[in-house]
This record gives C-alpha cells, sequence and structure tokens, in this order.
C-alpha cells in the first residue's frame, strides 16, 4: 500500500481532470479556483501527500485526500497510475464523516 | 463542525451548506421508499422471499410425496401473488445498485477488496454473502433430493440449508429498506425544522442541532459524496482513454501563481481544454528539433507552448510566453 510521505517525488505525473471536475471549478470563487488548482498541481510531483490515504474498496491506486486547511475542507479523490494521476472528484466537506 | 453528545450550534455558514445538502438529498433518490411505500415493500421482500424458499422445496418434495409438493406451490403461487400486488420499485433499485457495485470488477478483486477494507454492510459485501447462501441452497437441495431418493425420508437438515439463506437475504433486505426510509424521513424532518426556523425570520440565523439530526446532516454530507464518487467512476474509463493528460513545466507552475486572476484562469481554461483537443483551432506547429505546439490564448495576451506525444496521450507545456507569441514562432 503506498504511503504518505509527505515528500516531493523526483517523478512527475501527468494530470488528466475528469470532464466534471472541469465543469465544477468553473463554479468556484477566484481564490477557491486559485487553491483548488494548487492542490491538484501539487498531485503532479507527489500524489501521496500527507493526508493522502489509499482507497483499496475503490481498487487499486484509489486515493482520497482531505484537505482540512483550505476553506471549506475539501475532499479529493483521484487514482494514481504509474503514468498518470486522473483527478476523478472533489467535494467541500462541512461536517464530521455520518 | 465536530460532533459531539451535546447540542451543535452551526454557524450561518453551515446552516446554508446543511440545507443545501439536505435539500439535494431529499430528491437525490427518487425510486427509494417513502411514506406508505414502506409497508407494501415490506410486504414485496416477504412474499419474494417466502416465494424463493417454497418454489425449489416443492420441486424437490412433489416427487415424493405430492400433498406437500401441492402444498409448497400453493405457497410459492400465494406468495408470488402477494409480492406482485404489493409490488414497489425496490427490488428493482437494490438489485440494479448490487449490479453497478460490481461494474469492471472481477469477482475475486471484489473480494479482495471486501477483505482489504473489512467492510461488514458494503453492497459487494452483500453480493457475497448472497453468492454463498446460494451454493448452501442449492447443496441443500442436493442433499434432499438424494435422501428422499435413497430411504423416503425428509433430510430436516437439508430443509433448513434450502430455507435459512433466502429468509436471512430478505429480512436483511427489509431492514435495510426499513433504514433507509427512516433516513429519507429524517432528512426530511431535519430539513423542514432548520427551513422553519429560518423562514421564521429571528435575526438570530445560528441554529442548534441535537446530536441525532446532526447525525442526519453528516450522514447526508458522506452519501451525497459517495454518491458523487460513484456516478464520477461511470465514465472514468471514457476520459482516461480518450483524454490527453498535462504535465505543467517546473518553471510553468511557478509563473502561474504570480499571474493577475483573469490570465491566470484563461491560460487554465485553455490548458485545460488540450486534455480533449490538442490541437485546437489556431494552435500552430513550431519548427524545431522536438516538435512544439503554440496556441495564443488572446484574451490573456499569452501563448502556450506544448509538445504532445499522441502514443502516450500526454502533453507537456513546456513555457507560456507574455505578451503574444513566442520568438520562437514560425
Amino acid at each position: 500500500m503506498p504511503q504518505a510521505s509527505g515528500a516531493t517525488a523526483e517523478k512527475s505525473y501527468p494530470l488528466l481532470l475528469h470532464p466534471d471536475v472541469l465543469k465544477k471549478l468553473e463554479t468556484e470563487t477566484a481564490n477557491r479556483y486559485q487553491t483548488l488548482r494548487s492542490v491538484i498541481d501539487g498531485l503532479q510531483f507527489n500524489p501521496w501527500p500527507q493526508g493522502a490515504e489509499a482507497d483499496e474498496y475503490s481498487g487499486p491506486g484509489f486515493a482520497r485526500l482531505e484537505r482540512d486547511d483550505i476553506q471549506p475542507r475539501t475532499l479529493f479523490f483521484y487514482r494514481v497510475e504509474d503514468d498518470r494521476v486522473t483527478i476523478i472528484y472533489y467535494e467541500e466537506r462541512n461536517f464530521p464523516r455520518g | 463542525v465536530k460532533q459531539s453528545d451535546n447540542p451543535v450550534t452551526l454557524s450561518e455558514e453551515d446552516l446554508e451548506a446543511a440545507l443545501r445538502l439536505l435539500a439535494v438529498e431529499d430528491v437525490a433518490e427518487p425510486d427509494a421508499v417513502r411514506g406508505r411505500d414502506l409497508v407494501y415493500s415490506l410486504f414485496s421482500s416477504l412474499g419474494i422471499g417466502i416465494f424463493l424458499v417454497t418454489l425449489p422445496l416443492g420441486l424437490a418434495v412433489v416427487w415424493f410425496n405430492w400433498i406437500w409438493g401441492v402444498a409448497l406451490f400453493v405457497a410459492a403461487a400465494g406468495s408470488l401473488l402477494l409480492a406482485s400486488l404489493t409490488a414497489t420499485r425496490a427490488p428493482e433499485r437494490r438489485t440494479r445498485r448490487l449490479r453497478d457495485s460490481l461494474v469492471g470488477s472481477e469477482i475475486e478483486e471484489v473480494a479482495s477488496a471486501v477483505w482489504a477494507k473489512r467492510e461488514a454492510t458494503s453492497d459487494r459485501t452483500l453480493i457475497l454473502i448472497l453468492m454463498g447462501g446460494a451454493a448452501v441452497t442449492i447443496y441443500g437441495l442436493i442433499r434432499l433430493g438424494f435422501g428422499l431418493a435413497e430411504s423416503d425420508q425428509v433430510d430436516w437438515l437439508a430443509v433448513i440449508l434450502i430455507i435459512l439463506p433466502p429468509l436471512a437475504f430478505w429480512t436483511f433486505f427489509a431492514w435495510t429498506e426499513y433504514r433507509e426510509f427512516q433516513y429519507f424521513a429524517n432528512v426530511s424532518t431535519v430539513r423542514n425544522r432548520l427551513e422553519t426556523q429560518v423562514a421564521s425570520g429571528s435575526n438570530d440565523r445560528e441554529v442548534a442541532l441535537t446530536p441525532a439530526e446532526f447525525e442526519v446532516v453528516s450522514r447526508a454530507e458522506t452519501q451525497h459524496i459517495e454518491r458523487g464518487i460513484a456516478e464520477a467512476m461511470k465514465s472514468v474509463a471514457v476520459t482516461e482513454s480518450q483524454g490527453y493528460s498535462v504535465i505543467l513545466a517546473a518553471n510553468v507552475i511557478e509563473l502561474l501563481p504570480t499571474l493577475d486572476f483573469d490570465t491566470f484562469y484563461q491560460i487554465r481554461q485553455t490548458i485545460d481544454g488540450l486534455q480533449l483537443d490538442p490541437r485546437p483551432e489556431g494552435a500552430r506547429v513550431l519548427s524545431s528539433e522536438a516538435p512544439e505546439t503554440e496556441l495564443l490564448v488572446e484574451q490573456a495576451g499569452a501563448a502556450i507552448t506544448y509538445r504532445i506525444d499522441d502514443e502516450n496521450r500526454q502533453i507537456v507545456v513546456v513555457k507560456i510566453t507574455r505578451n503574444g507569441w513566442s520568438d520562437a514562432s514560425s
């Protein structure tokens, strides 16, 4: 299972954004748009940052990253492969997991 | 907002988020069992459960004891009638959910994923239990048939093996229907209460939720997210097979945050567009050893220079030139 390293990897992973992610990004405010893009861009260099968890239930390479340092707290769901990271979904999280 | 045993006070922003969420959740599953449908759904489940028990039992028994066999057939017909008269879309919806949870996965993958996550109540766990139950029922039928053929005696253990799995499954199914009914009823109740309080015109927009109400809101958010992920997953394969993934060179990543928002946004939008169409109208190939393509982002007054790797469906954005076309353009 991949471990969150928090370190910057040397390799770069090309990013592919799901069309719904692109559509949703367009509805964000300017500040949030820039913040979200910077989180997503960060995955190009390190797809397993601190806080990222493998989602084995969804299959090999799937991951969830919850960022509570941005407002509102946001969950990213993506797939990491050797030659690509696909950003599949993101959504704000305002309440504890129920 | 954190979970607590005490009433939870929502800020104005959290209240708005909760209302938005509950409104979406309230209509998220139009086929879900609501109101009086619950009674019909429970009778329908009961009917299907009895039918699945009595029909195979009747088929096995009728060869050796026709009175019992016919009695079981009558029970099967009666239960089928009960299921038909009280039919709701619940079994169809449940079946569809079970099927969707398997799409694109081999059964071994499902089993190992369920084991890895120790999932106790997921749809995929249910499928595994269902398959195990079906195997037990088939074994029970064979055992009953052999027992009757050899000694003309009913093997009661075989009968239990035949009855137990469908009974357990349909009882569990009815229970989950009831839980879902309860959940959607709670969503409506909490939503109505919050809306009433907001509509009362109180200046104080902060609202206190009981722990039970707060749990409903938390679950609504989790369900909303899981539903969104499941929906997006359906088109991941298409996205991955048709799209070009994009790498931004280090100098591009450094440059982007320094741009004013409008320029930043226009450039990002243009790069995003390359995912599906790496050669849009206006793109031109630069003459160099490693062919690069350049695309003008007129509104941003900038040009994006990138390499296209069709074989690996990748794009590398190597440079962003401000003030129009780069000097290297042909």
